[in-house]
Parts: structure tokens; sequence; C-alpha cells
């Protein structure tokens, strides 16, 4: 299928009007150019791989049911993070009922053998562990803004509320992040 | 509103991006065999929640209005049997290659049976060899 690269945007919302005639290698192609950052977003959300590749999983799988019905109204990568923050809002209810034993993250591979390296990849990491220890909506804010380079708007559509709520949960949670890593930053800066 | 740290955030940022993308090998395709497995299920779902209610009423009519006894042709006195082998669920259904013949499902605790298709396969199975028969 010969699809232009010069605007991705535009390029999904061909791709999933191919979707919702039946065009599998549209399909193939979607799940392709956004899986990547689903798995990186639901990684660090629920930190383990295995559980977030099974959400992303069913985000696609329920990207398909509604392909028919799917109106480019925002972005198809602002739809697909929409659906897999109501599935990881529903994997968190499931655990608070089922607690399960603590999952690990994959250990990172990398080069860190250089003393500075490492430095720079234990105040990262520690990083992360404060990220992960955020109130689930502030976490979600600060990922999706971050990480993922959404817009607040974006980010409201995700989560399905206002602009001001978004930018309340990123402000708490710069402040948390700030609190939590004060210290080590301290040392870092 | 925010009182923001470039330090702080330049260092936030850093850390987040190293998680911004994770490629899979293989994901593709798994995702591939969801969507079909998801889309069949559904196919079948649509086709019983549609076909069962007729196909009771025509199931009770081909036991109850024909002779109970020695008048049973062959498919209905299979059903007469899965009926009283499962007694947990039976969902019936006309034949649409054939009027006169009737295909059954019958459930109980560990087992699945279908009296056209004589097999215990899984009933997501039975009911795709069904679709493609009619």
């Amino acid at each position: 299928m010969d699809v232009p690269e010069s605007d991705p945007d535009a390029d999904d919302r061909r791709l999933m009007l191919l979707v919702a005639a039946g065009d599998g290698d549209a399909l193939r192609m979607i799940v392709e150019r956004h899986h990547g950052r689903l798995l990186g977003f639901l990684t660090s959300q629920l930190g383990a791989q295995a559980v977030a590749e099974e959400l992303a999983l069913e985000v696609f799988v329920r990207l398909h049911r509604a392909a028919p019905r799917w109106r480019p109204e925002a972005k198809l990568s602002t739809f697909l993070f929409h659906i897999a923050h109501n599935l990881m809002l529903n994997e968190h209810r499931r655990r608070a009922r089922k607690p399960t034993s603590p999952m690990e993250l994959a250990p990172e591979q990398g080069d860190d053998t250089h003393a500075s390296n490492r430095a720079v990849a234990d105040i990262q990491e520690a990083f992360l562990q404060a990220v992960e220890a955020l109130p689930e909506e502030q976490r979600t804010a600060i990922l999706l803004l971050v990480q993922q380079d959404l817009s607040y708007e974006e980010i409201g559509k995700v989560m399905n509320v206002s602009v001001p709520s978004v930018k309340t949960w990123v402000h708490r949670a710069r402040l948390q992040l700030r609190k939590a890593m004060g210290d080590e930053f301290r040392t870092f800066s | 509103m925010d009182d923001i740290d470039p330090n702080l955030e330049a260092t936030l940022r850093d850390a987040l991006r190293r998680r911004r993308e994770l490629t899979v090998s293989g994901f593709t395709d798994r995702a591939m065999v969801a969507i079909q497995r998801d889309t069949r299920r559904r196919k079948v779902i649509r086709w019983v929640s549609i076909s069962a209610p007729l196909a009771g009423c025509a199931a009770l009519l081909a036991l109850f209005l024909g002779n109970l006894s020695d008048g049973l042709n062959p498919n209905e006195a299979d059903i007469a049997r899965l009926i009283s082998a499962h007694d947990k669920v039976i969902v019936s259904t006309p034949h649409l290659e054939d009027a006169d013949a009737l295909v059954a499902f019958a459930f109980s605790e560990s087992t699945v049976a279908a009296s056209h298709l004589d097999t215990t396969d899984s009933l997501e199975e039975l009911m795709d060899l069904v679709l493609s028969e009619s």
C-alpha cells in the first residue's frame, strides 16, 4: 500500500477509513505505527511490560471494533491513548479488588559502565520510580505531557476531563516530584 | 501556574523519554491474531443471538408436534438424545441449507456437543463450521 509519509495524522485518517472498509493491511500498518508509543506509555503506567502488552493488544481490538464509527475529530493517537487510559483504569480497579504480587520492571539495557553514565541512569531510574508512585491522575497527565508530547487539550480528551483539571494534576505532579526527588536532584545538579 | 524548575524538568523529560516507545518484535502479528479472534467471537455471538429465539421455536415444533417416539427423523432423534444427555442449556438452530435438518448445541458442565456435527470441539469452532456451511 502506498501511504505518503508527509502528514502522519492525515495518513492515520486515511488508514482508518480503509480499516473501516475491512482492509487488513491498513490495520496492520496502524498497529505498526502506534504500538511502540502505546507500549511505552502503558509500561510506564503499569510497571510491567507483560501486562502492558496485554492491554495494548486489547486497545487495538477495541480500535478495530470502533473503526466503522470512528470520526476523525481527534488525532488517532489521542483516541488510542483514550482507550488505553480507560483499560488501565479497569486494570487498576481489578488489581485493587484482587491484589497481586508487585511486578518488577524488566531491567533496562544500556551501557552504564562509565561512572557519570551510571549516575545519570540512577537519577533517571529514581525519577521513574517517583513517577510510578504518583497518584493515577497525576501520573497519567505528566506522562502524556512530558513523555508522549500531548497538549493539555489532547490530555483532556484522553482523560475525559477539562483542561484546568489537567493543568492542576500536572502542577501537583511536578510539586510531588520535586519533593520526592529533592535530595537526589540537588546532588545530581 | 507552574513554577517549573528547568533542571528538574529536563531530567524528568530525559528519564521519561527513555520509555517513550517500546517496540516489541512480533507484537503486530499477535495484535492481528487477537483482532481476528475477537471478530470471529463477535460474529458467533451475533449469530446465536439472532437465531436462538427462532431456533428454539423450530426445535420445539420439530420435537413436540412430530411423533416423539418412532417417527423421529435422525436429526430429531439426535436432538432428543442431546437433551437427555446435557441438561444445562440447549440452543437449536435450523440448518440453513436444509429446512428439515436441525443443528443443536447442548452444553453441560464440561462438554459441548452438536447433533449435526457429532463433535466435541469448542463451541467457537463448532460455530465456525456451521457458519462456513451456511
